[in-house]
């Protein structure tokens, strides 16, 4: 009884409640007409889609960093990989590895650049990562305008300057992940297992970098700052690249997320991707200074399940569309929770 | 300390006005506006948005940082409209009356979101703008679904035709401009709307007042140094809800303000930038996380808005493209915070850095800390 | 800088700041009911047609003064609207035809947006010359008992 309740204090009981909450919107299914395996299918598939997005906030928690809430740094990263490789007329595989290839160094320029500008601002990151991340999204609706992109499927057809808001991957590589040895059961059930066993391949490699000798001193940076400093361990450079890993991770998890959406998102698409992240992984338990890989699966699970679910479940119980403001109120709510939790404990 | 005047450290201390200044300088003439058009536009402008500035102040004194919670007020003077629309008040009784309705609402929330933000010491902004959202979804919740059900409606005008729900849109005839109109001046051929003004001023004057106060005294003590005043007997965690309190309390006020100029109001979306156009106003203004001043809402208004007047045009003029210009407003916009939150904790930094040294050698002036007051 | 927090307060002051907020209360009370009284719009249809009962006859051309608004002039058969605040008002007429009375005053009922002045009533002596006039699409929502008989129409 008491290792329940000690258990729960642990785990947090929002987190237990939207499981529960979850759980009965699986059992209530069945009797509004909701089809049990088409909901799971969805919940897969947004589970692959969203994961890495998730999984990119682990690095700048364990430095601590805090929550990437500068997470659309590395989506900008992605999204100049994606449509460079478009430009570059890259189709199938080639093209998906051609864009995460482009993302990369992206990636770990920003990140590098987003690095040096958190390690200024130690204490303040969560705020300024916030805006960081709606400056850089800003700036780049300007370029994604101004850039001399060609390829026709990309830009506008009328005035022919700039990409389009939307851009469809259909002829080049859309659910080239979802579609990977994927395994299909019954009639609605589909388990995009390229899609999953790579998410499962990054965060593989995540737990391991973590491993190592630079993720551990990572970790010692982010929980003890003092400690690791006279233990030799610059916090600085760790923080760096922690920040690095997060935006490379972050311009990846677009680039699956993109895949199996079928579309590249420009301009203002990118400007609030970093809260249902942030919500996800923390509705997986993890706090403010603390993530772990289950954290991450746990967490997107339960979110996306609840997103897929509550559209369809409490619209017909309720005839109305109340999704949204479930989904406003659960993820805002968790983050608020997690935000608050930390100086509870500290104090 | 001299008082002699140091052009770079001026320029070091206010890089964000600079940028803004140099920026609105460039973009204005390439616009091809009209400086008649710009002055009245500015002129409105400053009426309509400043209360909603002056809100932020507070809570910055008080060394909460800026509060992203203001949005909170804003959505308590909206349920105050929709009620003053649905119950048929109109002119500036109608904004009276939208005021004490939201009077209830904005202190109970703003104690809310004060609550909050005690627990969440330190990261009062990141916590403060997640409140923002979570809110808008109650408040989402409240307008969509309650309102027209469980809340009794009125008017069929302002309901969604399901039965239930505010309409997207409201209509705010009855009220547009009253508070504009109720004292039109023309000065030098402007059209100043003079009672706004004088509520604005009401507002300097006490803030100007609230300062002195003894609850003032207590606010500037707690955002100097926090364990300091509760050692001194200050009761920190109330003064800082009351401080939320009373910008939650202004800002539901400066929504009205805004709205009745607006003219009608988008029910779900009004609030949603209130607070970014605030925050990013008040630092363009020269204003840091720890220093607020009432020139520094002025300052801010006028440079805020004239680019958000004159970027478009020039965007269209330079590129061919308002959406351009439009872009390039937000990022500066965003920019600007971003920059401003940026050199502020730098600032910090560096001045804990300088203690750190004064400590071990205690003869680093107290100037060399960077624009700090 | 002393004596905060409400546990070293004399039950004197204890109860001063009790009848202090209990005010406060009563005033924000009574704010909101001067201002919803004050503030309340009514509009006023102002109606220059001979009466059904074929009484009084329309006015050739009439001026009508509404409290301090700007005078309407009104030709037979005519129609106008005016919106007015609070639920006093007096209207004044001006013509050069004979009417019995030129001036009168009227109260509204607060809970009625629309009203139905007929001029011509209101210059024969009638009291009865306001009446509420409702809209085709408010009919419904007056009777709660409709309401609640039948489902929420969904459209």
């Amino acid at each position: 009884m008491r290792k329940i309740k000690e258990f729960a204090a642990d785990f947090g009981w929002p987190r237990i409640i939207i499981f529960l909450f979850l759980v009965s919107l699986f059992i209530v299914a069945p009797f509004v007409g909701v089809s049990i395996s088409r909901s799971l299918s969805d919940t897969l598939n947004r589970f692959g889609q969203n994961a890495i997005l998730v999984l990119a906030l682990v690095p700048m928690v364990q430095s601590g960093c805090g929550l990437n809430f500068g997470l659309p740094v590395g989506i900008i990263a992605g999204l100049l990989g994606s449509t460079i490789a478009m430009q570059l007329g890259l189709t199938g595989w080639l093209g998906f590895i051609g864009a995460v290839a482009i993302c990369v160094p992206f990636g770990l320029l920003l990140g590098w650049l987003y690095g040096q500008l958190l390690n200024k601002v130690k204490g303040e990151e969560m705020t300024i990562a916030m805006y960081v991340g709606f400056s850089i999204v800003t700036f780049f609706s300007i370029l994604w305008l101004l850039l001399p992109y060609s390829n026709p499927a990309m830009i506008w057809g009328y005035g022919g300057a700039g990409l389009r808001t939307t851009i469809t991957l259909d002829n080049y590589w859309s659910k080239i992940l979802n579609d990977f040895l994927a395994v299909r059961i019954g009639s609605g059930f589909v388990f995009p297992t390229g899609m999953i066993l790579f998410f499962a391949l990054c965060a593989f490699f995540v737990y391991l970098f973590f491993r190592t000798k630079t993720g551990t001193a990572m970790t010692a940076v982010g929980s003890n700052p003092d400690f690791a400093r006279a233990g030799g361990v610059s916090s600085d450079k760790m923080r760096t690249v922690s920040v690095m890993l997060s935006t490379v991770l972050g311009g990846v998890g677009i680039l699956v997320y993109q895949q199996s959406f079928g579309f590249i998102q420009l301009y203002q698409a990118p400007l609030y991707m970093a809260f249902p992240a942030v919500a996800a992984l923390l509705i997986g338990g993890a706090s403010v200074n603390k993530a772990s890989m289950i954290n991450v699966v746990v967490g997107t699970l339960l979110f996306q399940g609840i997103l897929t679910m509550t559209p369809s479940v409490i619209n017909s119980i309720l005839q109305t569309d109340m999704s949204e403001v479930i989904r406003i109120v659960l993820s805002n709510g968790m983050i608020l929770y997690a935000l608050t939790r930390k100086t509870k404990v500290s104090k | 300390m001299t008082k002699r005047f140091d052009f770079k450290r001026f320029v070091a201390d206010n890089v964000v006005v600079v940028i803004f200044l140099v920026l609105t300088a460039i973009a204005t003439p390439i616009s091809g506006l009209s400086a008649n058009y710009i002055i009245q536009d500015i002129i409105t402008r400053i009426g309509r948005n400043s209360f909603l500035v002056f809100s932020l102040i507070l809570p910055v004194m008080a060394g909460m940082g800026l509060n992203f919670g203001m949005v909170l007020g804003a959505m308590a003077g909206e349920i105050g409209l929709i009620f003053a629309v649905d119950w048929g008040i109109s002119g500036v009784w109608g904004l009276g009356f939208a005021s004490l309705v939201g009077l209830p609402i904005a202190v109970a929330l703003g104690w809310l979101c004060g609550s909050i933000l005690n627990r969440a010491k330190g990261r009062e902004m990141a916590t403060g703008y997640i409140i923002g959202f979570f809110m808008d979804g109650v408040y989402q919740f409240a307008v969509l679904y309650l309102m027209g059900s469980l809340i009794p409606m009125r008017s069929l005008a302002i309901t969604l035709s399901r039965g239930y729900g505010i309409r997207n849109t409201l209509n705010l005839d009855s009220v547009r401009q009253s508070l504009d109109n109720l004292a039109m001046v023309k000065v030098f051929g402007f059209n100043v709307p003079v009672a706004t003004y004088l509520v604005v001023g009401a507002l300097c004057v006490f803030i100007v007042w609230f300062r002195k106060t003894k609850l003032g005294q207590d606010m500037r003590a707690i955002g100097q140094d926090q364990g300091v005043s509760n050692a001194s007997g200050i009761p920190v965690e109330k003064t800082r809800i009351i401080a939320i309190v009373v910008s939650t309390v202004l800002a539901m006020v400066g929504q009205i303000i805004f709205l009745q100029n607006m003219g009608n109001m988008a029910t779900y979306n009004a609030h949603r930038q209130t607070g970014f156009f605030a925050v990013a106003a008040i630092l363009v203004g020269g204003a840091s996380v720890t220093k607020a001043t009432i020139p520094n809402v002025f300052v801010g208004v006028v440079l805020l808005h004239l680019m958000y007047i004159v970027m478009p045009r020039a965007g269209a003029e330079l590129f061919g493209s308002a959406q351009i210009g439009e872009y390039f407003r937000d990022a500066f916009s965003y920019g600007a915070i971003a920059l401003a939150l940026v050199l502020h904790a730098w600032r910090k930094r560096r001045g804990v850095e300088i203690d750190r040294a004064g400590l071990r050698r205690n003869t680093v002036s107290p100037d060399a800390k960077g624009g700090q007051a | 800088m002393s004596a905060n927090g409400t546990n070293g307060i004399s039950p004197a002051l204890r109860r001063r700041r009790i009848v202090v907020r209990a005010c406060l209360v009563a005033l924000y009370f009574a704010v909101g009911a001067w201002v919803l009284l004050n503030g309340r719009e009514h509009t006023l249809l102002l109606d220059n047609k001979a009466l059904a009962d074929g009484s009084a006859p329309a006015f050739r051309r009439v001026k009508v003064y509404v409290d301090r608004h700007d005078p309407i002039e009104l030709y037979a058969r005519d129609r106008d609207m005016i919106k007015v605040r609070g639920q006093g008002h007096k209207i004044r007429i001006e013509t050069n035809e004979g009417a019995e009375r030129l001036e009168a005053s009227f109260r509204l009922a607060f809970g009625e947006d629309m009203f139905l002045v007929s001029v011509p009533a209101m210059a024969k002596g009638d009291d009865g010359f306001c009446e509420v006039f409702k809209t085709a699409d408010e009919a419904p929502r007056a009777e709660p008992s409709a309401d609640e008989a039948t489902p929420e129409p969904t459209f």
